[in-house]
């Protein structure tokens, strides 16, 4: 295996509420535990979870934005704390996120030009104007924008779909190695979204990125292909080839993602609303065990004592189930 | 079935200082009694909440009611008296707004949110009053313990359900729900529709689901209506319509629907090599349309029926 460009290593993440009188009170939430996952040259990892399953978390820690409580992130080999001052300028600049909601992932007092510029001025410390002006027209371009429309316009002037490409051309900006889009296209108009995901998929193979893609949208992670990982309860509990899990899932929680993932067809699932195991409230029902054994119509006794691990199975994949689903 | 709710060439504009938007433009629309599924899709600025506000007489503010009737059982909604309206929102229509469950009162309990509605509008005693809101909120699939509880200690599915429990406790014949579940998972946003769905029928109401994702309709509602730019352009049953949309809008808002079940989503080559200046009296769709004919710029299509019951905006047919 070659050295992977970034790699998270058996991450946690805890976050600590005080309550109560004098705050005396402590609950530990835990958003990430012990989660590892690699980003090759070029692969493309897409992210999938409902909300409050780590997701948003796992891609923080990555990009340098949040620290884990445990484990660490490395870049090109190197454990990013321990970055000199120069080399952490080049994760940053290597390492480029793109946010959910592009209304308020932009400053709205600059001009959109100068959002792009910032990066390629402050990552890639470019002074000269003509460099930085080409560049950033470029980039405009680049992502199916019409400069002279663009120009001069400050975010409340452009449509969600607009700041979403403008967005992804300032991550793109300082050349970066690995690009992570949180949820791009979740706030964006359906008939919008699978442009803004060729987009992602053109600009990764033309700039040769890796590309770290979060969504809770099984239907968004079959168009972006690659590889798969499914998480819950801040646990990754499925991973592989994306379009394998798609077709075969065989953890529970996988299944019940893919069966309820948007369809065409007329009819529509004769499902029963009251069939469907929502995630019960104030999540942490299963103190020890697997996390999602509450919700699961094939838990056993096992499932509420031993926390299951990630196990390899069928080749590549890796499952975190006592009971795997094997044939549907 | 019997008509209920007729919409009769509305036109609504929302007007500034300067310029102004026609946001409906003609639209007619017949919403049967009983049982009736509609789900209403357009992208955002399609006119879909403003046709909704307009069955409700809510539109205010900067916007005008231009032309046209809503007519309740033959009653003119538009100039209904206040204290009419009052029994006619929510008794007769009730709605479900966009993002309606951050709009839950902090200071009161999901089950006190019911209560209060039932005694304003049916002047009933609190025990009555309770009872009823109890058996609602266990309908939507609340437990009676969390019946007490305030909204910041509910999770957003549960406070959508809350809002649904609302919208359904005075029995209405017509419950519009506009985009209900945008907020939620996918999970419990299918859970959600799927109760809403069993209530509306056990009920006996007609149900209008606004949304801008086409793939949340199948299984949810029967009918289709598909808005473009204030207009109506495509209408029929949902079956047909998705197994084979006529208006190249529908065809294209099919083809790049993201579902799990498609091989290849194709990229609705939404620009056009057509310039955007050019004066347009015809189509508003004309622009992007890869089968624009040069009828469609100086001719505005109107809704005709075509093969057996399904009606279409377009020129091609």
């Amino acid at each position: 295996m070659s050295l992977p460009i970034l790699l998270g290593e058996r991450l946690s993440v805890e976050f600590i509420n005080y309550k109560g009188l004098f705050q005396r009170k402590k609950t530990t939430i835990t958003a990430l535990k012990n989660v590892s996952l690699r980003i090759g040259r070029s692969d493309t990892v897409v992210v999938v979870g409902e909300s409050g399953s780590g997701k948003t978390t796992l891609a923080k820690c990555l990009a340098g934005l949040m620290d884990p409580t445990q484990g660490y992130v490395s870049y090109m080999g190197k454990d990013i704390r321990r970055l000199s001052g120069k080399e952490f300028f080049e994760y940053r600049a290597g390492v480029q996120m793109v946010f959910q909601d592009p209304f308020s992932s932009l400053n709205p007092r600059w001009d959109v030009f100068t959002s792009v510029a910032a990066p390629i001025k402050y990552l890639r410390k470019e002074i000269n104007q003509d460099i930085i002006r080409k560049k950033v027209s470029e980039l405009i371009t680049e992502v199916g924008l019409d400069l002279n429309e663009i120009q001069g316009k400050l975010p409340h002037q452009l449509s969600g779909g607009q700041l979403q490409r403008i967005s992804i051309a300032r991550a793109l900006a300082s050349d970066p190695k690995v690009l992570i889009a949180d949820e791009p296209v979740t706030m964006l108009d359906a008939s919008k979204r699978i442009s803004v995901l060729n987009l992602l998929l053109d600009l990764q193979r033309e700039h040769s990125m890796s590309l770290l893609f979060v969504t809770h949208d099984l239907a968004a992670a079959k168009v972006m292909g690659g590889k798969i990982v499914v998480m819950y309860h801040g646990r990754i509990i499925e991973s592989g080839d994306t379009l394998q899990i798609i077709a075969k899932p065989m953890h529970p929680y996988t299944r019940l993602l893919v069966d309820l993932a948007p369809r065409l067809e007329a009819g529509g699932s004769a499902r029963n609303g009251h069939d469907i195991p929502e995630r019960p409230y104030k999540g942490d029902a299963v103190k020890s065990g697997c996390s999602f054994a509450n919700r699961c119509k094939f838990a056993t006794d096992i499932c509420y004592k031993i926390e299951p691990s990630l196990e390899v199975n069928l080749g590549s994949r890796l499952v975190a189930c006592h009971n795997p689903l094997t044939t549907s | 079935m019997s008509k209920l709710l007729e919409i009769t060439n509305l036109s609504v504009k929302y007007f500034t200082a300067k310029k102004s938007i026609t946001a409906l433009n003609s639209v007619s629309l017949t919403i049967p009694s009983n049982k009736y599924t509609l789900g209403l899709v357009g992208e955002s600025g399609s006119g879909k909440t403003t046709l909704a506000l307009s069955i409700m007489n809510l539109i205010e503010g900067s916007g005008r009611v231009i032309a046209g009737r809503v007519e309740y059982n033959g009653e003119d909604v538009l100039s209904m008296p206040p204290k009419r309206l009052l029994s006619y929102r929510w008794r007769e229509v009730s709605m479900v707004f966009q993002s309606a469950m951050n709009s839950l009162s902090p200071v009161k309990t999901a089950l006190s949110h019911i209560e209060e509605v039932i005694r304003v509008h049916e002047h009933v005693p609190r025990p009555i009053a309770r009872e009823r809101g109890l058996a609602l909120l266990e309908e939507v699939g609340l437990d009676r313990e969390q019946t007490n509880l305030y909204p910041h200690e509910l999770s957003g599915g549960m406070k959508q359900r809350v809002v649904i429990a609302m919208a359904l406790a005075l029995c209405p014949k017509i419950l519009i729900a506009d985009e209900p579940t945008s907020a939620l998972d996918v999970v419990t946003q299918k859970k959600i529709l799927l109760i809403l769905k069993e209530n509306v029928l056990k009920m006996g109401l007609s149900l209008i689901f606004i949304t801008h994702e086409i793939t949340l309709l199948p299984g949810i509602v029967e009918n289709i209506v598909v808005m473009y730019s204030g207009e109506i352009v495509e209408m029929g049953s949902l079956r047909d319509v998705f197994s084979s949309p006529l208006h190249p809008y529908t065809q294209n808002l099919i083809k790049s629907a993201l579902t799990i079940d498609k091989n290849s989503i194709i990229d609705p080559n939404y620009r056009n090599e057509q310039p955007n200046n050019v004066a347009n009296v015809g189509c508003k769709y004309a622009r992007f349309c890869r089968f624009a004919l040069s009828r469609c710029w100086q001719e505005k299509p109107c809704l005709r029926v075509v093969n057996g019951g399904r009606l279409v905006a377009c020129h091609l047919y």
